[in-house]
């Protein structure tokens, strides 16, 4: 493509947006509305997944410690699990830490939890790590012997259950995501035709003088892109803005250890990226649909 | 350099608007095409565009055989036919200067080129000095020259006009006869389609006279011939 003709395509594409105003304001906005939900299931896919790499992570087996042991015979325990083949990690979980983590899992109604200092009821534990999560139910077995343990709890079935969950909330935004790129494919297509039809004879001029097939797609396949390329950049704004605010409210109330909401500060380069690569080929799959279908050349 | 060897075109729902056509134009030729109405001479044109496709027979444009070309290269035939049309076809939204431009930006032209060219375009067609106004501010003799002015925005060699005049009032109709009669003068080969008699008549150039269809005289001073109606 030589820059002249670029040039041309850019300012002939540009004329027919502005021209064709109402049309591509409401295809641009039409667009915008489907990225901008297309955007939030990106998100809450992205927390989904992050979700379910701290649940990972956290695959952990509890094991809690009899009433009443003393501080060196805690600290034996550990030992012992420690010794354990497929142990990773024991660390000490004390009645304190249960507590307060409770404190801050209730948040503003902490107040609940006064005057439990003094009987705490949360027993002292260990949080351990595996190796191999697959051999979990032999070293629970394995825990559960050691001498001052009192039940090992195993969360690897309740993991199993919430990675079945998000698995399937991740299913289903592909598949409405990819609904709601179709939409959209849709509408710019049909902007596209209208475009190509308030332009007819201009096409017909540039056939009769010589112009090349692609000459003639070109600006409607620019134009397609640049209504794509708009609702997305639009969309980008909305949704940065609304994950943001929505940051700010709820990770003082929520921010337990195991959901943690992803940064926006990580994630606006992939955001914009997508935004700005979905409604480019959103855009241009729409006008090639419509050129190929409208525009005989 | 435009040759038609036993060229026959029925359209799709069976309408034979070409039968069994032949006729050879020279370079630098300046050839009238008349007959009445519906006797084929748009055709004639639309086949010689590859707007449409001859039913048999073959056509030879410059030495490229016309029905034989693929896609890709009907751009770079048609760049090398200028035509003009009855209902001018200008755009109404880009003044006479870019109506003109248009045509060069199309293949490519440079913005140096087009600069140089355009204004001497108009010059020759008489309309330096109404180069900012749209198509709907002129009159009809001027945009027949504005279309002139486009059609030869590329150097083509070959020049069709698919009745030029026909809109136009006698004496404006004689102007763009005279002002086509300078282009050829220049080099360009020019074939007219008109049921104009007077202007035939009066330029005493080679006439092909078509009737349904049929190649039915082919004088080198040629008159009109036809009664008109
Ligand atoms: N696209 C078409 N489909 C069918 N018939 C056509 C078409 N174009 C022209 N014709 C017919 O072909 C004949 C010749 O048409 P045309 O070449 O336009 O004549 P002219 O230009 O001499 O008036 C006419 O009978 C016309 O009705
Ligand atoms: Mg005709």
């Amino acid at each position: 493509m030589k820059l002249a003709n670029f040039r041309y395509y850019l300012s002939q594409s540009l004329r027919s947006v502005v021209r064709n105003g109402f049309m591509s304001v409401s295809s641009i906005f039409t667009v915008m509305c489907c990225l901008f939900i297309l955007g939030l299931f990106l998100i809450i896919s992205m927390n989904v997944n992050s979700i379910a790499d701290q649940i990972r992570n956290q695959c952990e087996i509890q094991a809690f410690i009899a009433d009443g042991s003393s501080q060196r015979q805690i600290t034996e325990i550990g030992e012992r699990i420690r010794a354990l083949d497929n142990v990773r990690e024991a660390v000490l979980f004390t009645k304190k830490d249960a507590l307060d983590y409770m404190r801050k899992l209730f948040a503003d109604n902490a107040q609940a939890l006064d005057g439990l200092e003094n009987d705490n009821p949360f027993p002292d534990s260990y949080k351990i790590t595996l190796k191999d999560l697959s051999q979990a139910g032999t070293t629970v077995v394995s825990v559960g012997t050691i001498t001052g343990v009192k039940n090992v709890e195993n969360k690897q079935a309740l993991m199993d259950k919430i990675l079945a969950v998000t698995g399937k909330i991740k299913d289903a935004s592909l598949w409405l995501m990819l609904l709601l790129c179709v939409v959209s494919v849709f509408i710019i297509a049909n902007t596209i035709k209208l475009a190509v039809f308030s332009r007819r004879r201009e096409i017909n001029v540039m056939k009769f003088v010589g112009a090349t097939d692609w000459f003639i797609r070109w600006p409607f396949i620019i134009e397609g892109i640049i209504i794509g390329v708009s609702g997305g950049l639009i969309a980008f704004g909305l949704v940065s803005w609304g994950y943001i605010a929505v940051l700010k409210d709820v990770d003082g109330a929520i921010s337990l250890d195991m959901f943690r909401f992803v940064p926006y500060p990580g994630i606006w380069h992939i955001l914009l990226a997508a935004f700005i690569g979905l409604g480019a080929v959103i855009g241009a799959a729409g006008s090639s649909l419509s050129i190929r279908k409208h525009l005989k050349v | 350099m435009i040759t038609f060897e036993n060229v026959t075109k029925a359209y799709d729902n069976g309408t034979v608007a070409l039968d069994n056509i032949s006729f050879h134009i020279d370079k630098g030729e300046f050839v009238f095409v008349v007959g009445p109405s519906g006797a084929g001479k748009s055709t004639i044109t639309r086949l010689l565009m590859h707007e449409e496709l001859p039913t048999s027979g073959s056509i030879l444009v410059d030495g490229i055989a016309v029905q034989d070309l693929k896609r890709p290269e009907i751009p770079y035939l048609r760049r090398s036919i200028g035509v003009v049309f009855q209902d001018f076809r200008l755009l109404d939204d880009r003044n006479v200067y870019e109506n003109v431009s248009f045509a060069m930006q199309i293949v490519g032209a440079s913005r140096r080129e087009i600069r140089r060219q355009v204004p001497s375009l108009l010059s020759m067609v008489g309309l330096s000095h109404k180069a900012k106004l749209l198509p709907t501010q002129l009159s009809r003799g001027e945009a027949q020259r504005v279309s002139l002015a486009r059609a030869l925005a590329n150097n083509p060699p070959i020049l069709l006009a698919d009745e030029p005049t026909a809109s136009l009032p006698p004496k404006t109709a004689f102007e763009i006869v005279e002002l086509i009669g300078e282009i050829n003068a220049r080099g360009t080969t020019v074939v007219m389609a008109t049921h104009a008699k007077d202007i035939v008549d009066n330029m005493k150039k080679r006439v092909i006279a078509i009737e349904d269809g049929l190649l039915v005289r082919d004088e080198v001073k040629g008159g009109y011939g036809f009664e008109t109606r």
